[in-house]
C-alpha cells in the first residue's frame, strides 16, 4: 500500500514535471574513471555553441530539443569524449559520462601547484570552492565568501568596514608570533599578503587580499595537510589556499555579463544610554561617591564646581540627546558590475574582464570601489610550447572614516556623550566678549586624552582615502618535448602600491587653528619564478609512476615614503587645495625592507592499479630571514593512498559505491616574520642626537644569529566514503600537528638593554577531527535537494614556552597572554567573582581561590580562550524547475570573546557613555545584579586611582553563534526565453547576508576579528572586541547574462 | 633506471646551488651591521659618548623627578605617573618608572658592548682602551647605583644585606638574570668603581675622570653608613684643590658655563653651538607652569615650613607660593643649562656628617657646612659654632642638605639610608622601608621565570 502511493506520488510528480518542463534535455553526471564528480566538465552539443559545465558534485543539465545529437564532453586533464544521444521529445534523457584520464596532452594538461594535475595522487586533504560559489555571496572581500565551505577552514569576518579583511585559519593556529595566515598561491606564484603593510591606520589593517576580483576566479583550493600542502614545505605550516584565475576553455566567442545592486545595513546595533539615562545614572554614581546635589558633567564642570554650575549644567544638558550610533552608522548601497569575454581558438584563446564595484558600507561616508581587469590570455606555440599569462590591474580606493579606537562609530560607543549636541545652537563668546560659536557650528569636545572630538565633524571635514594600485601578471610556459615530460616555467609579479592621503583641516586644531597633509606610500615589488620538469611513465601495466623536480626563488622588496605639510591654513580644505598649495612638503623616505626565499624541491609519486598511492617529495628551503647558519631548511612528506572499494570485497557492494583511505606525514615550515630580525643592529647619529658636541654611535636591536625556521609534524588520516551511488558522500578526517620551535617575539626584560627579541622558543599543538558530508536528497534533475554539511572540532595547546612567563609575548594592546597548557590566544585576566549583595562591590578570585576586593595585576589568571573548539557550515540548496534556493548556515561553539571595550562601557562611570545592561546594576544592601555599585571612583572597585582599564573576566563572554550567512533564490530563464534574446544564459536572483544570528553573546557580534598591531596580536587576539564595528547585513540583487 | 639516475644526479645539483646563500642575504638598508659598527676608535669613543647621552637624557629631570616624588619634599602631583610614585603605588605598567629603569640598562648594555666589543677595534692603544673601559666601569656602577638606591629596600635594611637588589649586567648579554642581593650589587658598584679611579685620566673635558669615581665612590660609601670610607674617598676630591665652591646659590644657571663645583654632571649645549641640544625637558617641562595650568610638580608645604625655619635663607627664594604649595624656581625661565650630579656642595655635607657619626675632625665638618651657610645666608650670619656637638653637626649637615638639594632628587636616600641605619624614619607617614618604597619593575621583567618582583603598596 505504502509502496503504491510511494509510485503514484512520484509518478504524479514526474508528470508534472514533464508538464513544466520546457522542453527535451539532457542531464547526468560527470564522472572520472573512479566515479569521483568531475565538476567544470564541458558538455556541449558537438558543433554548435549550445553547451553547460557540470557543478560541484558533476551535475550537468542541458536543454537540446528532440533529436539525435553529438553530445561531446571535455575536462581538463582528461580525455575529450563524445557520445550519440538520441532524444525523444518530451522525454529527459538521462545520460552519464565517465571520463578517461587517458593521454595528457598540451591541451588537457593543467597545472596546479607545482605539477601537472593529473599526475597527483589523490592522498592530500584538498577543499576545492568553486569561484562561482565564491562570488555568489557578496562580502567585502572574496576570501570571507570560504565561510563555512571547507571543513577545518576558519574564516572570521573582521567587520562590516569597507574592505575588512578576515581571519583564515587552517586547522588551528600553529604560530605565535609568526603570521599565523596560510600561504597564498595566484596563478602559481606567492602573492604578497602582508596585513601590516599599512600598521594599524585608523583601526583598519589593509587587507591584502581585497583587490582581487571575486569573478574573475574559477576555482580556489584549500589544502590542509601535508600531502597537500607539503610541497610548499616551508610556508605551509599554516595551510595553502591557491587560487585560479578563469581562462577561455570552449571554442567560440562567449560573453559574461554580471550587475549587482545592493544595500549594506547593520547586522546588529549598540544599545547606548540616552542622556536621560546617562545622567541617572552618573547621578547615582556620584551619590553613591558620597557627592551632593548635581553630578559634575565632563566637557562641561568639575567635581570642583560649586554646586550652582553644577545644577546649572546638569539642566543644560538635559535639553540635549543626541543618537551618536544614528550619526555614524546608515545604509551603504552597493553597485557592481562585470563584463567578461572569452574567445577559444584553434591555437589561441584569451578570456578578458573588466569589473567595478563600489562597496558602501554601513559607516557613513565609508566606502570601498574596485575597479579590475584583466587578460588571461594562452597561446600554443607550435606543437610543444603552451604559454599562459595572466594579467591582471586593479586600483582600489577606499574612502575612510575613523572607527573603533579611532573614533566615527567608535566615539559614538565611547567618548561622544548623548548630552553633548553635534552642532552649537547658540551663540557662545570668549572672556574677552568675542563670539566663538555661532548656531550651527561642530560643537566639539574632548577625550580624556585631550583629543579633539566629533565624529560628525570629522567625517565630513576629514580628507581620508586609501589607494591601493595591484598588478599581479604572471606567465606559464609549458613545454612538452616528449609524450609525458612536462618542463613547466612560471614566473610573476606582483606589484602593490598603497597610499593614504589624510588632509587634516585647521578647525580640528582648537588651540592653533593648523591642519595638516600627509601623503604615505609604501610599494611592495615581489618577484618570483618556480621551474619544474615533470616526467610520468608506466613502469609496469598499471603501475604508473611520476617524478617531478624543481626549483623556485622570491624576492620582496617594499619601499616606503612619507610626505607631510604641516601648518596648513583654514584655505586648505581638499586634496585639490593642497596640490595647488606652494610646495612645503616634508618628505621622509623609510629604510626599504626585503626578504627572499630559495627552494629546491622533488617528488616521486606512483599508484598500482589505480587503487594504491603514494607519493613522497622533499624540499630544501632557504630563507633570508633566518640566521646565517640556519637559513636552509628540509621538508620532507610521504603519503598513501588506498581505493578500499576497488578491492574484491567491496567491488559491488550495493550499499558503498566508493570508500578510500588516505595517510600523511610530513613536515612544513613558517618563515613569516619580518625581515632582519636576526641581525644585531647599530644606529648612528642621526636626526641630530650628539652629546657634548660629539657624534654617537649604539646598538638599536639585539639579533638572534640562530633564528631558524618554525617547523610542524602534520599527520593527517582520512577515510572517504561514497554510498548509494554518492547520493551520500562522507569524508572523515582526523590530524595532528605539532610546530616546534615555534618563532616567538620575545618581550625581553629591561634590564637586558632591549625591549625584544625573535627566538624560536614555543612548541604548539594542534589536533582535531574534520567531517564533511553531502547529500543529494533526490536523483530527479528538475527537483534537487543538496545538503553540504562539514564539522571541524580543533584542540589547541601551547606546550611550551621555554623559560619565559605568560607576559612574555602579549597581544598587542589586548589581555591575551602566552600560557602553557592552554589554548593560543588566553585571555589572563582578573578573575571576576560576584557582585556582594551587601556592599554592592566586585569581588575577585585570586589564582589560590581566594576572594579578594582588590584588583591587582598579580591576581591575573587564565580565564578563557577566543579560539573555536567546533565550527563548520552548512549548506542546503533546492532546485525546483529554474529556481535554485541556496542557504548557507555557519557556526561556531567553544570560543569566548573578551569585550575589551565593555570594561568601561560597563564598568566605571566616566567620561564614556555605556550601554543600557548598566541598568542592572546593584542599588541597595541584597541587590543581586549583573553590575556592582556604580561609582565615578576607580578605587570603589578596586583598581589604582586613574585607572579605569578594569581588565576583569566579567566581560568575558561565550561566543557560541549560529547566523544565516547567506540565503539566495536565484532563477535561471529556459533556454527558450534566452534563445529569443539571443542568449545563452540569463540567471537573476535575491541574496541576503547575516539575515540572523543565534546567539547568547550580549555584545554587538559573536564573529568578530578588530584591528591588530601586528601578526602576533593577530594569532593571540581572536575574540577581542574593542569598540569593533559590527557585522554588516546585506541585501542584493544581481543579474547573470551570458551570450 | 637511466633516467632516474639523471633525476637523482638532478637533485644532488638543485641541492648543491643550496649553499649559493648570498641569494639569501639582504642585509637591512639604513642600519649598521653589529659586525660593521666597531671597527675604529672613533668608533668607540661614538659608543662611549652614547653611552652618556642616555646618561644625560635620564638626568634631565627625569630620574630626579621620581626620586624626589618619593621624598617628603613634595606636594601631591598632577599626572597619573606621578601619583603612582608619590602614593607609592607603582604597578609594572607604570610607563614612567619603566621607561626610566630601561634607560638606565641601554647605558649598560652600551658600555658592556664597547668593552666585549675592544678586540675588534684597529688601532686602539692600551691606554686609550683602558680609558675606555675606566669610563664603561664608571657609567655602569653609575647606573646600578642609581637603580639600586630606588628599586631596592636600602643597603643595612637587613642586617646581611640578603635582601633583593637589582638585575647586574656584568656583560653584553640579552640573557634573562635574577636579582642580585643588595650585598652583591653594592660589591660590584665598588669593583667598578675602584677599577675607574685607578684607570680614570685626571682630567677628561666633560666626561667622567678620576675625581668622579672618587666622588662616586663617597656617595656609594656613604649611602652604606660606611663613614670611613665615604670621608676618605670625599676628602680626595674635596681636597685636591680641583674644584671651589660657587659664590652663588643658583647651580643652574641659565646659561651653560663652567661650574667650578661640578666633579661631574650632565651639559647642554646652547644656541650657537653647532648642534643645539638641551638636557634640561623633565625639569622646565614639570616644573614650570603650562600656560594657565599649575606645573605637574611643587614643592610641599612642609618643605617651605622647613626651610622657613629661617627665614632669613636666600634658599627660600627658590620656592614661590602658589595656590597653597610652592612653585620650584629653580629652573624658572631657563632651557639650556647643565645639571650637575655630582659636586662640591654636596661632597661637603657628606664628609660633614661622616665626621660628625666618627666624631672626628669636627672643625673640618663645622668648616664645610659653614661654607655652605656663608652662602645661604651671608658670611658668618648663621654659622655653626665652632664647638658644635657631633650631634649638631649631624643635625645641620642634614637639614643643609635637603635644603641645598630641594627639587635633585636626593633627599629620598638619605631619608632611606638614615632609616637604614635605625633611626625611626617615616616618609609622608609611611616607614622609610615600607614597600611601595622600592619601586615595581617594569612589566617585562616579569617576563623571564627567575626574576621576583617587589611587593606593590601597603604603605598608606
Amino acid at each position: 500500500m505504502l509502496k503504491f502511493y510511494k509510485e503514484s506520488l512520484l509518478t504524479a510528480f514526474i508528470a508534472l514535471l514533464s508538464v513544466v518542463s520546457w522542453g527535451q534535455s539532457i542531464s547526468g553526471v560527470v564522472t572520472d574513471e573512479e566515479n569521483r564528480p568531475i565538476p567544470g566538465a564541458f558538455v556541449l552539443v558537438k558543433g554548435t555553441s549550445n553547451g553547460t559545465a557540470s557543478d560541484q558534485v558533476g551535475n550537468y543539465s542541458l536543454t537540446t530539443g528532440a533529436g539525435t545529437f553529438e553530445i561531446e564532453v571535455r575536462a581538463m586533464n582528461f580525455e575529450t569524449m563524445t557520445k550519440q544521444v538520441t532524444i525523444p521529445a518530451g522525454i529527459i534523457v538521462k545520460q552519464n559520462f565517465k571520463l578517461s584520464s587517458g593521454t595528457l596532452t598540451l591541451d588537457n594538461v593543467e597545472i596546479i601547484g607545482y605539477g601537472v594535475e593529473r599526475n597527483r595522487p589523490s592522498t592530500g586533504s584538498i577543499a576545492k570552492i568553486s569561484g562561482k560559489d565564491i562570488s555568489a555571496i557578496r562580502t567585502p572581500s572574496f576570501e570571507a565568501a570560504l565561510q563555512g565551505q571547507a571543513a577545518g577552514l576558519q574564516v572570521s569576518q573582521g567587520s562590516g568596514i569597507a574592505g575588512a579583511g578576515s581571519l583564515i585559519r587552517i586547522r588551528g593556529t600553529a604560530s605565535v608570533s609568526a603570521g599565523g595566515d596560510p600561504l597564498y598561491i595566484i596563478d602559481g606564484i606567492p602573492m604578497t599578503q602582508d596585513y601590516f603593510l599599512r600598521g594599524n591606520s585608523g583601526a583598519l589593517n589593509n587587507n591584502p587580499l581585497a583587490t582581487i576580483n571575486p569573478n574573475d576566479i574559477e576555482k580556489v583550493e584549500v589544502r590542509k595537510d601535508a600531502a597537500a600542502a607539503g610541497e610548499y614545505g616551508s610556508r605551509a605550516a599554516n595551510g595553502v589556499i591557491i587560487i585560479t584565475t578563469k581562462r577561455a576553455k570552449e571554442k567560440g566567442w562567449k560573453f559574461d555579463y554580471g550587475l549587482n545592486v545592493g544595500i549594506a545595513t547593520p547586522a546588529s546595533r549598540p544599545n547606548m544610554l540616552n542622556t536621560e539615562e546617562y545622567l541617572r545614572i552618573r547621578q547615582e554614581a556620584w551619590e553613591n561617591d558620597g557627592g551632593t546635589g548635581y553630578v559634575w558633567l565632563p566637557n562641561m564642570t568639575s567635581a570642583a564646581d560649586d554646586a550652582a554650575t553644577r545644577k546649572a549644567a546638569y539642566m543644560k544638558a538635559g535639553l540635549t540627546d543626541t543618537d551618536w550610533v544614528n550619526e555614524t552608522v546608515g545604509r551603504g548601497t552597493k553597485y557592481g558590475t562585470n563584463f567578461s569575454a572569452r574567445y577559444g581558438g584553434k591555437k589561441h584563446s584569451v578570456f578578458f574582464s573588466l569589473g567595478y564595484d563600489d562597496n558602501q558600507s554601513f559607516l557613513k561616508g565609508n566606502s570601498y570601489k574596485r575597479i579590475s581587469a584583466r587578460v588571461n590570455p594562452e597561446f600554443r606555440l607550435g606543437d610543444k610550447l603552451r604559454l599562459n599569462l595572466s594579467l591582471s590591474g586593479t586600483r582600489g580606493l577606499n574612502q575612510r572614516v575613523d572607527a573603533a579606537w579611532s573614533g566615527g562609530l567608535g566615539d559614538a560607543m565611547s567618548n561622544a556623550l548623548p548630552y553633548y549636541p553635534v552642532y552649537h545652537t547658540d551663540t557662545t563668546f570668549n572672556a574677552a566678549g568675542e563670539a566663538v560659536n555661532k548656531p550651527g557650528d561642530y560643537f566639539y569636545w574632548r577625550d580624556e586624552f585631550g583629543n579633539v572630538k566629533n565624529p560628525v565633524a570629522y567625517r565630513e571635514q576629514l580628507r581620508w582615502t586609501t589607494v591601493e594600485d595591484r598588478v599581479i601578471n604572471t606567465g606559464r610556459l609549458i613545454y612538452m618535448p616528449k609524450k609525458n615530460l612536462f618542463i613547466v616555467a612560471t614566473g610573476g609579479m606582483d606589484w602593490m602600491q598603497i597610499g593614504e592621503n589624510r588632509l587634516t583641516p585647521s578647525t580640528f586644531d582648537l588651540s592653533n587653528g593648523q591642519g595638516s597633509y600627509s601623503n604615505d606610500q609604501r610599494l611592495v615589488r615581489n618577484y618570483s619564478y618556480n621551474i619544474t620538469a615533470e616526467y610520468s611513465k608506466e613502469i609496469k601495466p598499471e603501475l604508473n609512476a611520476s617524478i617531478l623536480i624543481g626549483h623556485e626563488l622570491q624576492h620582496s622588496k617594499t619601499n616606503f615614503i612619507n610626505d607631510f605639510i604641516p601648518n596648513l591654513d583654514g584655505t586648505v580644505a581638499e586634496f585639490s587645495d593642497v596640490e595647488s598649495n606652494p610646495d612645503t612638503r616634508v618628505r621622509t623616505v623609510g629604510n626599504p625592507s626585503q626578504f627572499s626565499f630559495l627552494g629546491f624541491f622533488a617528488k616521486y609519486n606512483m599508484n598500482y592499479k589505480s587503487k594504491y598511492f603514494f607519493e613522497a617529495s622533499v624540499r630544501r628551503d632557504g630563507s633570508s630571514r633566518f640566521g646565517v647558519n640556519n637559513k636552509f631548511g628540509n621538508f620532507p612528506s610521504a603519503s598513501l593512498g588506498w581505493i578500499i572499494s576497488e578491492e574484491g570485497f567491496l567491488k559491488d557492494n550495493k550499499t558503498i559505491n566508493y570508500m578510500k583511505l588516505r595517510a600523511s606525514y610530513g613536515l612544513t615550515g613558517n618563515s613569516d616574520i619580518p625581515a632582519n630580525a636576526q641581525y644585531a643592529l647599530y644606529s648612528a647619529s642621526n636626526n641630530g642626537i650628539f652629546y657634548n658636541q660629539n657624534p654617537i654611535l649604539f646598538p638599536t636591536q639585539a639579533g638572534n644569529e640562530n633564528l631558524r625556521w618554525e617547523t610542524t609534524n602534520n599527520f593527517s588520516v582520512a577515510l572517504e566514503t561514497g554510498f548509494w551511488q554518492d547520493r551520500l558522500t562522507v569524508i572523515l578526517e582526523g590530524y595532528r600537528k605539532y610546530s616546534r620551535d615555534v618563532l616567538m617575539n620575545v618581550s625581553l626584560p629591561a634590564s637586558t638593554g632591549f625591549t625584544n627579541f625573535w627566538d624560536n622558543v614555543a612548541e604548539v599543538m594542534n589536533q582535531g577531527i574534520e567531517l564533511t558530508t553531502v547529500v543529494n536528497w533526490t536523483e530527479s534533475t528538475k527537483f534537487t535537494a543538496r545538503t553540504s554539511a562539514n564539522f571541524s572540532y580543533n584542540y589547541n595547546e601551547l606546550v611550551s614556552i621555554g623559560d619565559y612567563t605568560p607576559d612574555a609575548v602579549s597581544g598587542g594592546t589586548n589581555d591575551s597572554r602566552v600560557l602553557v597548557g592552554k589554548p593560543i590566544g588566553s585571555f589572563y585576566l582578573v578573575s571576576f567573582s560576584h557582585i556582594d549583595a551587601q556592599s554592592g562591590l566586585p569581588v575577585y578570585i585570586t589564582p589560590d581561590g581566594n576572594y579578594t576586593t582588590d584588583y591587582d595585576n598579580s591576581i591575573r589568571n587564565y580565564v578563557g580562550n577566543g579560539l573555536p573548539k567546533m565550527m563548520g557550515g552548512l549548506t542546503q540548496t533546492f532546485g525546483w524547475k529554474n529556481f535554485s534556493l541556496s542557504a548557507l548556515f555557519t557556526y561556531s561553539l567553544g570560543a569566548r570573546i573578551f569585550d575589551s571595550s565593555a570594561k568601561r562601557q560597563l564598568g566605571v562611570v566616566s567620561s564614556w557613555n555605556m550601554r543600557d545592561e548598566i541598568l542592572d546594576r546593584w542599588t541597595a544592601p541584597g541587590d543581586e545584579s549583573t553590575f556592582g555599585r556604580l561609582t565615578l571612583d576607580e578605587t570603589t572597585y578596586g583598581l589604582p586611582d586613574g585607572f579605569p582599564w578594569w581588565n576583569t573576566s566579567l566581560f568575558m563572554y561565550k561566543a557560541n553563534y549560529m547566523r544565516l550567512r547567506n540565503l539566495s533564490l536565484d532563477y535561471t530563464f529556459p533556454n527558450e526565453v534566452t534563445k529569443k534574446l539571443k542568449m545563452t544564459g540569463l540567471n537573476i536572483g535575491v541574496s541576503v547576508t547575516n539575515l540572523f544570528t543565534i546567539t547568547n553573546f550580549p555584545g554587538l557580534d559573536p564573529e568578530v576579528v578588530r584591528d591588530f598591531e601586528n601578526a602576533q596580536d593577530r594569532n593571540l587576539s581572536p575574540n577581542v572586541t574593542y569598540l569593533t564595528p559590527m557585522q554588516e547585513r546585506s541585501f542584493n540583487i544581481r543579474l547573470n547574462a551570458n551570450f | 633506471m637511466k633516467r632516474i639516475s639523471y633525476f637523482i644526479l638532478a637533485i644532488g645539483l638543485a641541492l648543491g646551488i643550496a649553499s649559493c646563500e648570498k641569494m639569501l642575504e639582504y642585509p637591512p638598508e639604513g642600519a649598521i651591521l653589529a659586525e660593521d659598527a666597531l671597527k675604529t676608535p672613533e668608533d668607540a669613543q661614538r659608543l662611549l659618548n652614547s653611552c652618556y647621552d642616555v646618561i644625560a637624557n635620564l638626568f634631565d629631570g627625569k630620574y630626579q623627578n621620581i626620586c624626589e616624588l618619593m621624598s617628603d619634599n613634595m606636594a601631591e602631583p598632577n599626572g597619573l605617573d606621578f601619583n603612582a610614585v608619590y602614593n607609592r603605588e607603582t604597578n609594572f605598567f607604570t610607563p614612567t618608572t619603566n621607561g626610566t629603569y630601561g634607560d638606565f640598562y641601554y647605558a649598560i648594555y652600551r658600555c658592556n658592548s664597547l668593552m666585549k666589543n675592544f678586540d675588534l677595534i684597529e688601532g686602539l692603544s692600551e691606554d686609550e682602551r683602558k680609558r675606555m673601559e675606566a669610563e664603561a666601569k664608571f657609567i655602569r656602577a653609575f647606573c646600578h647605583f642609581s637603580v639600586v638606591k630606588i628599586w631596592a629596600q636600602p643597603y643595612g635594611s637587613t642586617p646581611t644585606n640578603s635582601h633583593l637588589g637589582i638585575i647586574l649586567k656584568r656583560d653584553a648579554s640579552n640573557l634573562p638574570l635574577p636579582r642580585s642581593t643588595v650585598a652583591e650589587s653594592y660589591a660590584f658598584i665598588i669593583e667598578d668603581l675602584e677599577f675607574a679611579i685607578g684607570n680614570l685620566p685626571e682630567e677628561n673635558g666633560n666626561y667622567a675622570k678620576q675625581d668622579a669615581a672618587e666622588g662616586l665612590l663617597a656617595m656609594v660609601y656613604f649611602q652604606m653608613n660606611n663613614y670611613v670610607k665615604a670621608d676618605e674617598y670625599a676628602s680626595y676630591v674635596i681636597d685636591n684643590g680641583n674644584y671651589s665652591m660657587r659664590d652663588t646659590l643658583d647651580r643652574f644657571p641659565a646659561t651653560p658655563e663652567v661650574n667650578l663645583e661640578t666633579v661631574f654632571g650632565i651639559v647642554s649645549s646652547s644656541p650657537g653651538d653647532d648642534n643645539i641640544d638641551q638636557r634640561t625637558d623633565n625639569f622646565i617641562g614639570n616644573y614650570n607652569a603650562g600656560g594657565a595650568l599649575p606645573p605637574n610638580l611643587m614643592f610641599s608645604n612642609e618643605l617651605y615650613q622647613f626651610t622657613n625655619l629661617n627665614s632669613a635663607d636666600d634658599r627660600l627664594g627658590w620656592m614661590q607660593l602658589s595656590s597653597g604649595n610652592y612653585k620650584n624656581r629653580r629652573f624658572e625661565e631657563k632651557v639650556f643649562f647643565n645639571i650637575p650630579i655630582i659636586y662640591l656642595t654636596e661632597l661637603k655635607l657628606i664628609r660633614a656628617e661622616c665626621l660628625g657619626e666618627m666624631g672626628v675632625r669636627l672643625d673640618v665638618a663645622i668648616n664645610d657646612i659653614n661654607e655652605i651657610r656663608d652662602r645661604a645666608f651671608g658670611v658668618g650670619l648663621n654659622d655653626l659654632s665652632p664647638t658644635a656637638t657631633p650631634s649638631e653637626i649631624i643635625a645641620a649637615a642634614r637639614r643643609e642638605y635637603r635644603i641645598e638639594t630641594m627639587g635633585e632628587g636626593k633627599w629620598i636616600n638619605q631619608l632611606k639610608r638614615i632609616g637604614a641605619k635605625g633611626e625611626n624614619i617615616v616618609v609622608r607617614n609611611a616607614p622609610w622601608n615600607c614597600p611601595g618604597m622600592a619601586l615595581q619593575f617594569p612589566n617585562s621583567e616579569f617576563t623571564s621565570a627567575l626574576f621576583v618582583g617587589n611587593p606593590e603598596g601597603g604603605c598608606n
